[in-house]
């Protein structure tokens, strides 16, 4: 290790700081997990603008200009062209962001929605169950009035609801299923019947394979199709600008 | 007639005059063999130090010590040569030119200014302060490594096509055993004000960024006796092969 020591002793400058503005940190700058990006940048930035400061005040020490005036211009290390591209993808990316939470915000939106449509077709169900009940409570009730007093008194009743009740519950929708088993005079069509009323495709296999005469048919060879003129690929630059 | 003391302080300064001024040239250059993301950061490097030389590609794999005669060529006392393995691998060796000592390094996590969309911007050709980490001073090799560093990185006062200003800082700390390289532009709010400084400055990074992990150390430039040889490197043929037997292991079982 003593030779390690003598190259760093023969390579040190004997020279003013501001020839070389090397700092090097007095403070440790700690970083526990070389794979957390945030600390370990966070650790890197800390230890670079102490240096800043630091180095601000030899620089000025020296008599040096430090800061640039803001009507000092020149070439810079990344050009407008690339500082343009940089900014397109920033805005790139904070659109990207904003969509997303558009779309995050219309799915909840949307779930919300379903809930309320759900609850709205349940509420309109038990409305219905609820009249039907009623209605057959007095249906009962309509029977057992005949039944007691068959003098006539029930068409105070009919009077006091203005509808026909029997009528109403006919009107009620029957399931399809079941009209079909109380039909049951009606027995199923025949199956040419049936093919006949809703159509039968007929066998899908062997439709598109050759049969003996086709291979014999002595047919022109169809007709090449003419190819369009594709349109011509542009150059780079204005492919990109097209974009 | 002035005293004594006084002509010995002149003498003195006489005599550190012209030793004063920082002269150091870099020629940079790589091997063939190189990607596309090596030479950006070639490229990268190229403008961010004006003080460098950029020259051809060197083409030949062992003698490594002809790269002495072509800096002197340049009049360069510095090298930085890129040397690229098997398409996919990059070595950066940092060299004192014609008699060293010089450093091989393997560059990793590379990502170039390019890549890298970052806001950050600086003069082309300012030169930039240098921030070292603590703990280069806490061994032999880091010391002799923040030298080197200082030379190539550190863009002499005075330099042509340099700029009168400082806006930006390269960032070198040693994390992991190895040296991670940041630059920042460095953001004044109000350059006017001579308050509290401190609350006013921000940084910004520019890029590029980089990964050198210290390989080997030699008394020559590129040649000689091994300085120091980092026993925690593991070569990316090793690891390949490696991961390929694993790989064979994995599918035999």
């Amino acid at each position: 290790m003593g030779a390690l020591e003598a190259y760093t002793e023969h390579l040190k400058l004997s020279l003013p700081w501001i020839e070389t503005m090397a700092i090097t940190a007095e403070k440790e700058y700690p970083i526990p997990d070389p794979d957390d990006d945030l600390k370990r940048e966070l650790a890197f930035y800390t230890q670079a603008l102490d240096a800043v400061s630091e180095g601000k005040a030899q620089v000025k020490k020296a008599g040096v200009a430090f800061t640039r005036p803001d009507d000092y211009f020149a070439e810079m290390v990344k050009s407008d062209d690339h500082m343009q591209r940089i900014r397109r993808e920033l805005m790139k990316e904070s659109l990207a962001i904003k969509a997303s939470e558009d779309a995050k915000r219309q799915r909840e939106l949307k779930k919300i929605g379903k809930k309320v449509q759900v609850e709205k077709i349940r509420e309109r169900q038990q409305q219905k169950t609820k009249a039907l009940d009623q209605i057959s409570q007095l249906k009962r009730k309509r029977q057992n009035m005949s039944m007691a007093d068959d003098d006539g008194g029930s068409g105070a009743y009919d009077d006091l609801f203005d509808v026909d009740v029997e009528d109403n519950v006919d009107d009620v929708p029957i399931k399809r299923s079941m009209k079909g088993k109380r039909a049951d005079s009606k027995s199923k069509p025949t199956r040419t019947q049936r093919d006949k009323k809703y159509g039968f495709g007929g066998p899908k296999r062997n439709s598109r394979s050759n049969t003996f005469e086709s291979t014999h048919e002595m047919r022109e060879k169809p007709k090449s199709r003419i190819i369009g003129k594709k349109s011509k690929r542009l150059g780079k630059s204005r492919r990109h600008q097209k974009a | 007639m002035s005293t004594p003391t006084t002509s010995a302080d002149e003498a003195a300064a006489k005599s550190t005059k012209p030793v004063v001024k920082n002269k150091q040239r870099v020629m940079l250059l790589s091997s063939r063999g190189t990607t596309y993301r090596h030479r950006h950061l070639m490229n990268d490097l190229e403008v961010l130090l004006p003080h460098c030389k950029k020259e051809s590609k060197f083409d030949d794999k062992t003698k490594l010590f002809v790269i002495n005669e072509l800096a002197d060529l340049n009049n360069c006392n510095n090298v930085m040569f890129f040397e690229a393995h098997a398409h996919t691998d990059l070595y950066l060796w940092l060299a004192k030119a014609p008699n060293g000592p010089s450093v091989k390094f393997h560059v990793q996590n590379v990502h170039t200014m390019d890549e890298l969309h970052m806001t950050g911007n600086c003069l082309k050709g300012s030169r930039p302060l240098l921030s070292f980490d603590q703990s280069f001073d806490s061994k032999p090799q880091f010391a002799l490594i923040k030298l080197l560093l200082t030379h190539t990185f550190g863009v002499p006062k005075g330099t042509r096509k340099s700029k009168p200003f400082i806006d930006h800082v390269f960032s070198f700390s040693i994390l992991d055993g190895r040296i991670w390289f940041r630059n920042y532009q460095i953001v004044e709010k109000d350059p006017q004000s001579g308050g509290d400084f401190k609350k006013e400055t921000t940084l910004v990074e520019i890029g590029p960024r980089f990964v050198l992990n210290p390989i080997k150390m030699f008394e020559g430039s590129f040649t000689g006796a091994t300085l120091y040889e980092n026993p925690n490197y593991v070569s990316t043929a090793a690891i390949r092969r490696q991961e390929r037997s694993q790989e064979k292991l994995k599918r035999a079982s």
